[in-house]
């Protein structure tokens, strides 16, 4: 990776105070996800390899002018970026929904180009998350097993 | 640590199909509620058949979904409940209801709900 590279994932991740918004926030994702960094990684990654379809079976809703399929592949695509606080994504796939919704297509095309301009971005976001370490705070339980270990532990005390 | 859902498993598996996938986990998701229930109701109650059973069955289809940390979880409590040893059983569930929040979610990524017509 050159620095050019690595400096532009740095500002995709990374919240960003001055400049416009960045395509993923990673305070907030560890927020959303409660700090559980290898969920987070797994989550990630089932996204990445869940676009592909997700997309084209939005693509062939508004190819077919099925309205009710649209809106459905809109919203939960929408929902799954969500979880990742991604907003370009959100609005983008927000549209699709409403014109699915509204049973207008007439921009469907435009607005599936530009839906699949930020879900590039985002997957190049969460590539880059992936190669990144992230931190893991150590007052959180983030892993199960360690929870039921202190669940079992705490009974046995009382 | 088991992940949530072994994908490169349960695709192969299925033989690629993720169309099949998609259907299994919409199916998964939509019993999911009432798997639950069961097994809660039986820690509850301190019912240890009716927990070995539930937990059974909840381990049979997270079984299917290659979803190995909600399996795993699922076989201990099964395991409780044939023993007839339910002294963990509250925390075990504790530990169900966390990984199941996280194959809800690994499911939802991965699978959007299909379309009726």
């Amino acid at each position: 990776m050159t620095v050019a590279h690595a400096t532009e994932s740095a500002d995709i991740i990374d919240r960003s105070d001055t400049a416009g918004p960045s395509v993923i926030d990673r305070g907030a994702i560890l927020e959303h996800f409660e700090n559980d960094v290898d969920f987070v990684r797994e989550i990630a990654e089932l996204f990445i390899a869940a676009c592909p379809r997700r997309l084209s079976a939005i693509h062939e809703a508004v190819l077919g002018c099925d309205t009710k399929a649209l809106q459905m592949a809109a919203h939960s695509l929408r929902g799954s970026a969500s979880n990742f606080g991604a907003l370009a994504v959100v609005t983008a796939a927000l549209d699709l929904e409403k014109m699915g919704r509204e049973g207008d297509l007439r921009h469907a095309r435009q607005a599936c180009e530009k839906l699949e301009q930020e879900i590039a971005r985002l997957k190049g976001a969460l590539a880059a998350l992936l190669q990144c370490t992230l931190e893991r705070s150590p007052q959180r339980l983030s892993d199960p097993e360690e929870v039921y270990e202190a669940l079992c532990k705490k009974k046995e005390s009382n | 640590m088991e992940p949530t859902i072994n994908l490169p498993d349960i695709l192969e598996r299925l033989e690629d199909d993720h169309e099949l996938l998609q259907e299994l986990a919409q199916l998964f998701l939509q019993d999911l509620p009432l798997r639950l229930v069961e097994i809660r109701d039986a820690v509850a109650s301190r019912n240890a058949r009716a927990l070995q059973q539930s937990a059974h069955a909840l381990k049979g289809s997270a079984g299917n979904l290659a979803a190995g940390a909600v399996f795993e979880v699922s076989k201990r409590l099964e395991q409780m409940g044939r023993e007839g040893d339910l002294t963990h059983s509250d925390e075990a569930y504790a530990l169900l209801q966390i990984e199941v929040a996280r194959l809800t979610v690994a499911l939802q990524t991965l699978a959007a709900p299909q379309s009726s017509n």
